[in-house]
């Protein structure tokens, strides 16, 4: 098996965008991938890291603290999230499980949003498992059936994702999978609530039916890019694909 | 009747007990399995009280006075006073005495309270219409035990320094070995020409050179400075035994030479971080030759505040004997109607908090009923001289009916600690694991070898180890590395840090030429600790409990081994998740050598003791002191043995006798009492007896 760390790309935030360049991705061979955090991924849809490359993606690292040097003594430390972009090929064959090693996080959290930020289900601890690793299972019952780009969210527990209505997923039960059924479960992600009492833990997490969310080849890129925001960007697509396109589409909207 | 031997478990008294003819020890257990059962005494209880201003200890000397309270009519400053005043709970027919002397010494907690609202405070002595809360009264429900068994018991009052001991860099420590010590000389006094208000009631009845201290939460460094205090005053009085319950360990201070029970509630909400571990920990092997031994039990389910009654709220205790509201709490839960962060998230706890349903709590009365048993046991033994309780402080007994009161809580919920003496005979370190050297040469001088295992390094020591052996996890979870108060730059317990994540791997410790006949040690022991932080001990299906094989291999390459399974179940997954859970404990792991071994191999010329991880196909363990041991400095055997054999302990070591009792636990949710001597299997546990 291969593995190869690709490399992290810019944030960005439109939808379409990263659902065209996940399509493109798909078309590339597939071969496992491992992406590795760089700097600090962002909280939030709009400063996620989106996973950049050309093929299936497999495992995420990454830590959960301050990356460079620790906050000056006395200053508030305010909990770290990360928050990936990353493609889902659909068919509820999406799964993630923080596995460790590398990585020493205890308590993880998983929580998994739409291209739109809004919460679609969130694990703590994994029922099958001591301990407190945390799973979003496949072919459950909140396990996005249709591709598209979605926003995989890591933390330590007890730090969760808010809305404006408050708290997206419920904070118990602690083991299993819940939906977006917290008070502000009907809200997209505005921010997190919650301390944690971990401090600067690495993480590992493996994927199933996952892709990269962007291909980082510069001149493609910003062809691409220019394409799509002029509006133009369905002369790049094949029209073999456009069915798979729309429905990629559709699902970032609806969800 | 109860023995009440004089004795101190140090120096040549040690050997001197070890030749004790058994067959006494074996009628005592006969006739008294249960050491908190009640006794055979009728028991009085007196208090006695110099008032709330007794005296200002000399490290208060230098606190400045509070202002006077002039709502209520006061007009001069407030000195920082203590009270002299306690309980004393004694047989009523003084006539069988001397007795031996216990004294307990209460916490930090509200000292006064409003009579009409019931709020507490934090003042001393209380201002007019407020009334003291008699924290030294919590203790009464064991006091009265001991009395029973022939104990004279003294609990004393601390509310003075506890309104004050924050403003002292030693928070007070040092002013509370002042009281003991005060209180000390008064029975002293009562003892010999005797005083107000006792007359000479106690004249010749109380033996000021056999006393044993307890001390709760603050009190539990309490007694341990003051052992040291007694002792830099030439020990005037003989204290025999120290047990800190719940404690705090501010100022690191370490005592040798004296036996030590540290109490660790495992969901403590106030010492959350159980640093009181330090007690044991850091005196190990301190002082070359210390031939006292040195326990810890930790009380899974329990909080600090249920020890003392007083400190235990009617909504968790209805029974008024037993609670009162001013200033008490559930301290893991937090005080009634808290809307603080710490709480509300504690309150989600699936171990700990009483609001989940399936937590593992104990209630009040089990908590107390620990305290009755294992004070008992402890202060019995090393008081009293009733050496057939030591198998309950080693974990080789299971709990006595009084550690139980029903409901009856998980089989688990007691899990110990054991360092044997110093001694001749009773204690061989094979490795005691506290320098990187000891990775490759283990303390006996022999080669250590290891395969398939990382991370392989130690931890929490002496530097360059690095000070947590879990990386990133708070020093609440962490309990044999949390920084104290006053010694931060302190290490804790070094320990081998080690992961397998394939069979085959394992780690080894030659014996090297004159270290090879064990047949003088009943027990290999070591500590471990399951690491909850290790993602392969956390794989779907991956048991509860972690499991390996020892293997000792003798000098014509026999091998016989045994899994630690069958004798333990100290490798379990710590439970809990949130704030200070789960907490990586250290506790022994004792497997009797003639039982498990002394069938296969040549016990008299063993070369090597190797752990095999070959039960799981990964997994990650924190271990610590590799040793021989006799299973205690009076052999527990002695007290199992079979009634033929012979009257010297130590002839019968060296003539392969049966093995002492070890870990009676079944599988399931029960524990087996004490059986005829052999071995069985029930369930999946062997169980030797």
């Amino acid at each position: 098996m291969t593995i190869k760390t690709m490399r992290r790309a810019p944030a960005l935030g439109s939808a379409a965008v990263f659902a065209a360049f996940a399509w493109l991705a798909s078309a590339r061979p597939a071969a496992a991938q491992v992406w590795a955090e760089s700097a600090d991924a962002g909280d939030l849809p709009a400063s996620a890291q989106i996973v950049s490359g050309f093929t299936d993606l497999f495992t995420i690292t990454g830590v959960i603290g301050p990356t460079l040097a620790p906050p000056p003594a006395g200053s508030p430390v305010i909990p770290d999230v990360d928050l990936f972009g990353i493609y889902l090929t659909g068919g509820a064959t999406f799964s993630a499980t923080t596995v460790g090693l590398p990585g020493n996080l205890f308590d993880s959290q998983l929580f998994l949003f739409d291209a739109n930020g809004f919460g679609v289900y969130a694990s703590d601890d994994d029922p099958s498992a001591l301990g407190a690793r945390s799973t979003l299972p496949a072919f459950s019952l909140f396990t996005p059936q249709s591709a598209g780009l979605y926003y995989l969210g890591i933390s330590a527990f007890t730090r969760d994702p808010i809305s404006t209505g408050g708290l997206i997923f419920p904070e118990t039960p602690f083991t299993g999978v819940v939906g977006p059924t917290g008070p502000g479960g009907a809200g997209s992600i505005t921010g997190y609530s919650g301390a944690t009492v971990e401090t600067q833990v690495s993480y590992t997490i493996r994927l199933t039916g996952a892709r990269a969310a962007f291909i980082p080849e510069p001149g493609t890129t910003v062809l691409l890019l220019g394409a799509l925001v002029s509006s133009s960007g369905p002369l790049l697509w094949a029209r073999r694909n456009r069915r798979k396109m729309r429905a990629a589409n559709r699902s970032v909207a609806s969800t | 009747m109860t023995q009440r031997l004089r004795v101190s478990f140090s120096g040549a008294l040690l050997a001197l007990l070890l030749l004790i003819a058994p067959g006494t020890v074996i009628a005592a257990w006969a006739q008294q399995t249960d050491p908190g059962a009640p006794g055979t005494f009728a028991v009085s209880r007196e208090e006695y009280s110099f008032g709330d201003a007794a005296f200002i200890p000399e490290s208060f000397a230098d606190l400045a006075p509070l202002p006077p309270v002039t709502d209520v009519g006061e007009t001069q400053p407030r000195l920082p006073v203590v009270e002299m005043t306690g309980s004393v709970f004694y047989p009523t027919d003084l006539s069988q005495g001397p007795f031996p002397l216990l004294v307990f010494l209460h916490g930090r907690h509200s000292t006064a309270y409003d009579p009409a609202t019931g709020a507490p405070f934090l003042q001393w002595p209380p201002q007019a219409g407020r009334l003291s809360i008699p924290s030294y009264n919590g203790y009464d429900y064991v006091a009265r035990i001991l009395a029973s068994h022939g104990y004279v018991v003294v609990s004393i009052s601390a509310n003075g320094i506890n309104a004050r001991d924050n403003n002292t860099v030693d928070r007070g420590m040092l002013a509370r070995a002042e009281l003991m010590q005060r209180h000390l000389d008064l029975w002293r006094q009562f003892s010999t020409t005797g005083a107000a208000p006792f007359g000479d009631r106690f004249a010749g009845k109380v033996d000021m050179d056999n006393i044993g201290t307890m001390g709760h939460s603050r009190g539990g460094e309490g007694v341990v400075r003051h052992y040291l205090v007694n002792a830099a005053l030439g020990t005037p009085y003989k204290i025999n035994a120290v047990l800190p319950l719940a404690p705090v360990d501010f100022n690191r201070p370490v005592i040798n030479n004296v036996p030590l029970l540290v109490m660790l509630p495992y969901c403590d909400g106030d010492v959350s971080d159980l640093q009181g571990a330090h007690f044991f920990d850091d005196a190990r092997y301190n002082a070359p030759g210390d031939a006292s031994p040195k326990f810890v039990l930790t009380v899974m389910g329990a909080i600090h505040n249920f020890y003392n009654t007083f400190w235990t709220r009617r909504d968790d205790e209805p029974d008024p004997a037993f609670s009162f509201d001013p200033g008490g709490s559930d301290d893991w839960m937090g005080a009634p109607g808290t809307t603080s962060a710490t709480s509300l998230t504690r309150r989600l706890d699936p171990f700990a908090s009483t609001s989940v349903p399936g937590n593992k709590r104990l209630t009040p009365a089990q908590e107390r009923g620990t305290a009755i048993a294992y004070f008992s046991a402890f202060f019995r033994t090393f008081i009293g001289g009733e050496r057939a309780f030591l198998p309950l402080l080693t974990g080789d007994a299971p709990p006595p009916a009084s550690a139980s009161p029903p409901p009856f809580p998980s089989r688990d919920y007691l899990h110990f600690m054991y360092h044997a003496p110093d001694a001749p005979g009773a204690r061989l370190d094979l490795n005691r694991l506290l320098t990187l050297s000891n990775l490759q040469v283990n303390t006996l001088g022999g080669s250590v070898g290891w395969s398939g295992l990382a991370p392989y390094d130690v931890c929490g020591g002496e530097p360059p180890q690095p000070v947590h052996c879990l990386v990133g996890q708070p020093g609440a979870r962490q309990p044999h590395t949390t920084p104290s108060l006053n010694a931060p730059n302190m290490r804790g317990l070094s320990q081998l840090r080690l992961g397998w994540s394939a069979p085959g791997a394992f780690w080894t410790n030659a014996l090297p030429p004159g270290a090879r006949d064990l047949r003088a040690y009943a027990a290999l022991q070591f500590r471990a600790a399951v690491n909850f932080q290790d993602y392969r001990n956390m794989t779907p299906g991956a048991p509860v409990e972690k499991d390996f094989s020892v293997v000792l291999t003798d000098g014509a390459g026999r091998s016989a081994a045994t899994l630690v399974s069958r004798w333990s179940d100290a490798l379990f997954y710590p439970p809990g998740k949130v704030i200070s859970l789960p907490k990586v404990l250290l506790h022994s792991v004792r497997i009797p050598l003639q039982s498990a071994f002394g069938g296969g191999i040549d016990l008299s010329d063993v070369r090597s003791v190797t752990f095999r991880f070959d039960r799981q196909n990964q997994g990650a363990l924190l271990l610590s002191d590799l040793a021989f041991c006799d299973p205690a400095p009076v052999s527990a055997r002695n007290v199992f043995a079979t009634a033929t054999r012979s009257e010297n302990p130590v002839s019968d070591l060296l003539a392969g006798a049966p093995m002492p009792l070890f870990s009676l636990r079944a599988a399931g949710n029960t524990l087996l009492s004490q059986q005829p001597a052999g071995a069985f299997r029930t369930g999946n546990k062997e169980v030797a007896r």
